[in-house]
């Protein structure tokens, strides 16, 4: 696998949460709006990819019978320093993400790529695979994010938890003025129909796909079988010719 | 035996650079958390006495089982201008403090949830359409609402409020000039 493949694994093909179903908690609590999926995005990317370094960087001496209690305190040191650095600079997030922080500790993505990549592959194609996984991660929490946030309130707000590059709240996207939004969707059970749309959809182009490359093959063996049998009517003509 | 020390010997050393590298983070954060505590705390404070004028409070630990805290509030000139508590209560969702604010006159002139970890959308319910309704109440007669849709986390306000109320009447009201 190059480096490249390596990298983009993650973002559509072997997506944590569409594909893997792997860290549906965050996917589900922390996904009310656009800003703090994103925000549980971010702090998702620097655990992993720390993470991946470390253990990677220490797979060699760790012995096999406790490589599960090392990768969770190696994990849990990061998502601590994350958790701090979150209350020290980005408070009102912090606030926001509440018990979902230290939650990251227990996400299964994380030991699931600690145990299954980075303590079996090199320092950077662990790196390079902490950032493609925690990327898909956040790409796949913002997607589901944006449908909630744009289905509840009929806009995109940034700026109210994350206080970079914007001095106030800005609106991104206005679809719909708040009284008609569809409220359901801030709520848990909106959490699960949201994912519940975004994975029928996914899974219907997948199936799709499958269906069109099966259709494909189908198509070509028929086109080869064609072939083949015109040449043995051929064949078997010019035989015949030439025994007359 | 040398197995198990060296087994011993790595949970050591990764314990000891992760407690390591989270002290120096917390040294490097831990002033920044607490003035962003303070901040929160005092925009509190100036919201619930609806001021943008600054305040001035001092707090004094209470030896109540719902009220931890009560905050004198004071003008710039050094005027009293009322009183906060804080209360927290646990349900079954967790806990919820409250910061409750009494003005000299013993109106309850605002009711905030500081911080929970009950569920924010039954906490959100409570800050949109039922903790205003404390606001300019009497606190010898304070009334509840008898449907929120958050029975819980309403429940737990209640009864802070109710004790912040009688501590007051008892410590701090008319009844004791």
């Amino acid at each position: 696998m190059t480096k490249k493949e390596n990298f983009l694994k993650g973002l559509i093909k072997e997506n944590p949460i569409f594909v893997f179903l792997l860290g549906m908690c965050p996917a589900l609590a922390v996904t009310s709006t656009f800003e703090t999926a994103l925000g549980m995005g971010i702090l998702v990317i620097f655990v992993l990819t720390g993470s991946n370094f470390v253990v990677s960087l220490v797979r060699k001496y760790i012995p096999h019978e406790i490589r599960t209690p090392s990768y969770i305190v190696i994990i849990a040191t990061f998502v601590t320093i994350v958790e701090m650095i979150t209350e020290a600079y980005t408070y009102d997030l912090y606030i926001a993400l509440g018990i979902f922080i230290p939650l990251i500790v227990v996400n299964c993505l994380i030991l699931g790529r600690a145990e299954s990549f980075a303590s079996k592959n090199k320092v950077i194609d662990s790196v390079i695979d902490g950032i493609g996984m925690a990327l898909g991660f956040t790409i796949a929490l913002i997607t589901i994010g944006v449908l909630r946030e744009l289905l509840a309130t009929g806009t995109i707000q940034y700026g109210v938890y994350l206080p970079f590059f914007v001095e106030e709240p800005i609106s991104l996207i206005k679809l719909f003025p708040k009284k008609f939004g569809l409220t359901m969707f801030s709520l848990p059970p909106g959490a699960f129909i949201a994912l519940g749309i975004i994975l029928a959809i996914s899974q219907f182009r997948k199936v799709r796909n499958a269906e069109k490359k099966a259709k494909e093959k189908k198509a070509f063996i028929e086109q080869k079988k064609k072939e083949a049998l015109e040449r043995k009517r051929q064949a078997k003509m010019q035989k015949a010719g030439d025994n007359k | 035996m040398f197995d198990k020390l060296k087994t011993a010997l790595v949970l050591v050393i990764i314990a000891g650079v992760s407690g390591f590298l989270i002290y120096n983070v917390n040294e490097l954060t831990k002033d920044k958390i607490e003035a962003n505590k303070t901040s929160r705390e005092e925009a509190y404070y100036a919201e619930i006495f609806d001021t943008k004028d600054k305040i001035k409070y001092t707090k004094t630990a209470l030896d109540d089982v719902l009220i931890q805290e009560e905050i004198e509030i004071t003008d710039t000139s050094g005027n009293v201008i009322g009183y906060i508590y804080k209360g927290t209560h646990s349900n079954n969702y967790g806990d919820i403090t409250v910061l409750i604010g009494i003005t000299i006159d013993d109106l309850i002139s605002n009711v905030i949830i500081s911080s929970t970890t009950n569920t924010p959308t039954f906490v959100q319910k409570l800050k949109d359409n039922n903790l205003a309704n404390f606001s300019g109440q009497q606190i010898g007669s304070v009334t509840y609402d008898s449907k929120t849709g958050a029975t819980y986390s309403y429940t737990s306000v209640s009864q802070i409020v109710d004790s912040a109320t009688q501590y007051y009447s008892e410590n701090r009201g008319e009844m004791n000039d």
